[in-house]
């Protein structure tokens, strides 16, 4: 890995569009996204619901096929385009370099398989065909995990929901990849594991030189875990910068509403929360606003809010913001 | 309403000793001696992770406890005086939306998907109060100005599918609104939506506070909120209250081990990653005990980090640690 | 191991299941020891004909009008019978197991077609449907068997391919994509498996429709001539309903019992199979 001036990135993202239904009604989840993340940094991806996160994260693993635009991996174009009907397998190679971890734990795992045959299948179907060789790698998963190769003959249902997110880290692992896409690991545990599991991501960047796409809701767990960070709303990214610049120097009005809607850290002392500018629900991502889709929630709107659409331009090293007055 | 404020710093709820569980031959407890009183005007939080008991509590509260799997075994629930485990039939009814209202944490399972929102909430007003027609309707509007529900009149003719997750919870608490309660009990109220949106709802209800003098059960996982928006708190762990006091006291200087190992879990300003290596989190070892298999002792002595050979043998009951401050750790002391 | 003994435990609480199960086993028993019990071709004439049962002790269960032994044809009738219902079944349940997966998994245009095709087979009334079939080609054993496949193999793929598309959209399946499985060991390993609990239950059901759909058929004259099943015994028995009712009421009994036990025991297997999967899966 070239550490000093990466040539090419890890994942290039560029000018992605994703469709999807929602009730019926067929609209760009995700909607003219580029951005490319470089081997070891851990980017950030925040929005709420609705704002395509997830769907991005899906449309880079292959599960959904895009309608325009194209990712690549290390160079080489992973696009899935079409209908998933009869979906192309990616190459082993791409496979082994680009996993992913899930957001419900028990829902990402096989309730009726084993751990052992849950971690090992990854290897079962990427060739590996020596049967000590593959089990001797699903213990040695389990036990960089934390768990240890004793509770490979155990169900799903018979841990915790830290337990099994580590078990769904152990699977992920288990291709030694490179990038590993993390769709809300830590939104569906409890507080006292999260910790446990942030820690351990850590931990797994370090030792195994990771990469990370960190998709989350929660404005604390970014802020400690991601390097750079995009914005995302209602398909569109609005905001993208260094983590510093972002959280203290925000220029889009939503990343400053998201920022201070977030919950206050609670050791920081007494203190009331004042209350907010009303800022309104968020749209429907199927009738998108018109122009600038947060005009109807945002308090500097103008008349071009509603006309034109702000593009995405640079306003400082590596900090793009798409707002017509930030 | 100036009943309402002569009934300030008044206890309008106390729950006492409560024991909740499964008596008979599979007999277990999932919550223990759980003690407090909601005051008016001030919001109490009870925070905690699954399996806490927290939710429990609150629904004990309105007696909607899913029976016979789950039933007080013991202690009291006083409503202004009133003994709510004693109540049947048509007092419990009163009570219920009337004294007492809660809302819960899925907007979307607790509203009629075929009725429109304005024959919910008309139906939430009659149930309460003998109104002709206009005047229902009247209130139905006033109700939905109530919760800073944009355009009143139109939401009222829509249904429930129609809203936003914010509004449907809006509508809720409009329709806990209807009965003019003193106690509101908000079972995680806001952990289904967004955080723009989660700020505005806890927004509402607390000007609901302010106005009528409101007291609020809050029931989170999330200390953030805590901090934000009670004025008390008391922290569950395994069915059991560790600590309880004012938001500033137990936030500020926690005394049991679990608060402070959740005060510490979540990152916090001091971490911020930005390139760097990035501190560890202080971690809270292992998980949330299995009701059915308690360990002796201290709940928590398994997890915790300052535990020793007296933790596992004896259980240290809530003690005083500072003014209206209670923690129940031997260690409490030591920690200081 | 712990969990099939978990499951005996909980289908050993359900005492109709039990029963059921016994009724099963018992006619399994009959149908495999019948050579044993009574040697020798049930259509051979044996005795006199019209012989109630307990008139003459070498015929326990009567004669019937040509003078053959029922209580024979009841233990040989049961193979034929068990055959046909297990045969249809098992056909049945790969054919709709197959293609519900299919239709399940892909969706678009396929899912269309077939499940287009699976409403042309539930349109018509299936005893009708079957009987149709059976006339047109010459009824035996096989022929039975296709029809009455053909007429339940809808059933099983609507289910198969519902369940899927449950599980379809877990995201443990979605993690197998992104490991790079193939969609076919997708199915086979990850979705079918999870559809198992209430495929076994409708399969077995089916076992018990067949015996039914069988023993009509026979009765109508379109079984297979060369094998005596119950319906065939019921059959010969209609022409002196009134007179020896005996002859029809037998095997009849026997049908209404056997099939009584496959639906109880089917019943007790669906209770068994299914209480934490489903809310794990939901």
């Amino acid at each position: 890995m070239n550490m000093i001036a990466p040539a090419t990135p890890l994942l290039d993202v560029r000018n992605l569009v994703v469709p999807h239904r929602k009730d019926g009604h067929a609209f760009n989840a995700v909607d003219d996204v580029s951005f490319s993340l470089q081997p070891g940094e851990t980017l950030g991806l925040v929005g709420e619901s609705g704002c395509g996160k997830s769907t991005l994260a899906r449309a880079i693993m292959g599960l959904y096929p895009s309608s325009s635009g194209n990712i690549s991996f290390k160079g080489a174009d992973i696009t899935t385009k079409g209908s998933s009907l009869f979906r192309p397998r990616r190459s082993r190679d791409i496979t082994r370099g680009l996993q992913m971890v899930f957001q419900d734990p028990l829902l990402s795992l096989n309730p009726r398989a084993t751990i052992g045959r849950i971690v090992e299948e990854p290897l079962i179907v990427n060739g590996v065909r020596n049967r000590a060789a593959r089990r001797a790698k699903v213990g040695e998963m389990l036990t960089r995990v934390g768990l240890g190769p004793d509770v490979m003959d155990r169900l799903p249902h018979e841990f915790s929901g830290g337990q099994r997110q580590r078990i769904g880290i152990a699977r992920a692992l288990s291709l030694t990849p490179e990038l590993i896409i993390c769709d809300e690991p830590v939104s569906a545990l409890d507080l006292s594991v999260q910790a446990q599991v942030l820690n351990l991501l850590n931990d797994l960047q370090v030792d195994l030189k990771l990469s990370y796409l960190f998709i989350s809701h929660d404005i604390a767990v970014l802020r400690y875990m991601a390097s750079r960070v995009i914005v995302m709303y209602l398909g569109k990214i609005v905001e993208a910068g260094p983590a510093d610049v972002l959280w203290n120097a925000a220029r889009h009005p939503y990343t400053k509403a998201l920022i201070a809607a977030a919950p206050g850290d609670p050791t920081a002392g007494p203190r009331a929360r004042p209350n907010k500018v009303t800022l309104g629900d968020i749209p429907s991502p199927v009738d998108r606003p018109h122009g600038c889709s947060f005009h109807t929630r945002c308090a500097l709107r103008q008349s071009r809010c509603v006309e034109t659409e702000p593009a995405l331009r640079r306003v400082g090293p590596g900090h793009f913001v798409a707002c017509h007055f930030a | 309403m100036n009943i309402h404020t002569s009934l300030f710093d008044e206890q309008i709820l106390e729950v006492e000793n409560l024991q909740l569980g499964r008596s008979g031959s599979r007999a277990f407890s999932l919550v223990n001696g759980v003690s407090f009183s909601l005051k008016a005007g001030k919001t109490l939080a009870l925070v905690g992770e699954s399996g806490s008991g927290k939710s429990l509590t609150a629904l004990s509260v309105l007696r909607l406890l899913p029976e016979p799997s789950v039933r007080v075994l013991g202690g009291s629930i006083r409503f202004e005086g009133r003994d709510l485990l004693s109540l049947n039939g048509p007092d419990l009814r009163d009570v219920r939306g009337g004294g007492i209202a809660m809302i819960f944490q899925e907007p979307l399972s607790a509203l009629n998907p075929v009725m429109s929102i304005g024959n919910q909430l008309r139906e939430a007003v009659r149930a309460h109060e003998k109104l002709d027609r206009k005047a229902t309707d009247k209130r139905v509007i006033e109700l939905l100005e109530l919760v800073r529900m944009p355009d009143p009149e139109r939401v009222a003719r829509e249904f429930p599918h129609r809203l936003s997750g914010g509004m449907r919870q809006r509508v809720l608490i409009a329709m806990a609104m209807a009965g003019r309660p003193r106690v509101l009990i908000a079972d995680e109220p806001t952990t289904a939506l967004d955080v723009t949106v989660q700020a505005e709802v806890l927004d509402t209800l607390r000007g609901l506070q302010d106005k009528f003098g409101l007291a609020i059960l809050l029931i989170t996982h999330d200390l953030g909120l805590v901090a934000d928006y009670a004025s008390d708190v008391a922290v569950m762990y395994a069915g059991r209250i560790v600590e309880h006091g004012p938001v500033h006291e137990v936030l500020g200087s926690p005394f049991h081990p679990y608060t402070r190992g959740l005060l510490n879990a979540r990152p916090h300003a001091g971490q911020i990653a930005c390139g760097g290596v990035r501190p560890r989190l202080t971690e809270i070892t292992g998980s949330v005990p299995n009701p059915l298999d308690m360990p002796s002792g201290c709940p928590f002595w398994p997890r915790c980090p300052v535990a020793t050979g007296a933790c596992q043998l004896r259980r240290p009951s809530l003690s005083p640690v500072g003014i209206n401050h209670a923690a129940a750790c031997f260690k409490a002391e030591a920690l200081t | 191991m712990a969990r099939s003994f978990a499951f005996a435990r909980r289908y050993k609480r359900n005492i109709p299941a039990v029963i059921g199960l016994g009724i099963v086993i018992l006619v399994l028993l009959l149908a495999v020891l019948a050579p044993v019990l009574r040697p020798g071709d049930p259509w051979a004439i044996t005795g006199q004909p019209y012989l109630w049962p307990g008139q003459d002790a070498r015929f326990p269960l009567g004669t019937d009008v040509l003078g053959r032994d029922i209580l024979s044809g009841i233990l040989h009738g049961a193979s034929v019978s068990l055959f046909i219902g297990v045969a249809s079944a098992v056909v049945a349940g790969l054919l709709g197991t197959a293609l519900g997966a299919i239709s399940g998994y892909y969706g678009g245009w396929i899912d269309d077609v077939l499940m287009r095709i699976a409403e042309a087979f539930q349109t018509v009334p299936s005893f009708l449907q079957a009987l149709i079939i059976v006339a047109l080609f010459t009824p035996s054993s096989i022929t039975i068997v296709a029809a009455i496949s053909a007429i339940s193999w809808p059933g099983v793929a609507r289910l198969v391919r519902a369940e899927t598309k449950r599980v379809r959209s877990a995201d443990f399946v979605s993690a197998c994509y992104t490991f790079g499985m193939g969609n076919l060991r997708i199915i086979a390993s990850q979705i079918l498996p999870n559809c198992l609990a209430p495929l076994i239950v409708t399969v077995s059901v089916i076992v018990a429709s067949a015996i039914l759909i069988e023993a009509g058929l026979s009765f109508l004259g379109f079984g297979d001539p060369t094998q005596l099943s119950w319906g065939t015994m019921i059959s010969i028995g209609r022409g002196t309903l009134r007179s020896a009712w005996y002859m029809s009421a037998i095997p009849g009994l026997a049908i209404l019992v056997t099939v009584l036990g496959i639906n109880l025991a089917s019943e007790g297997l669906n209770d068994a199979l299914n209480p934490h999967l489903r809310e794990r899966l939901s």
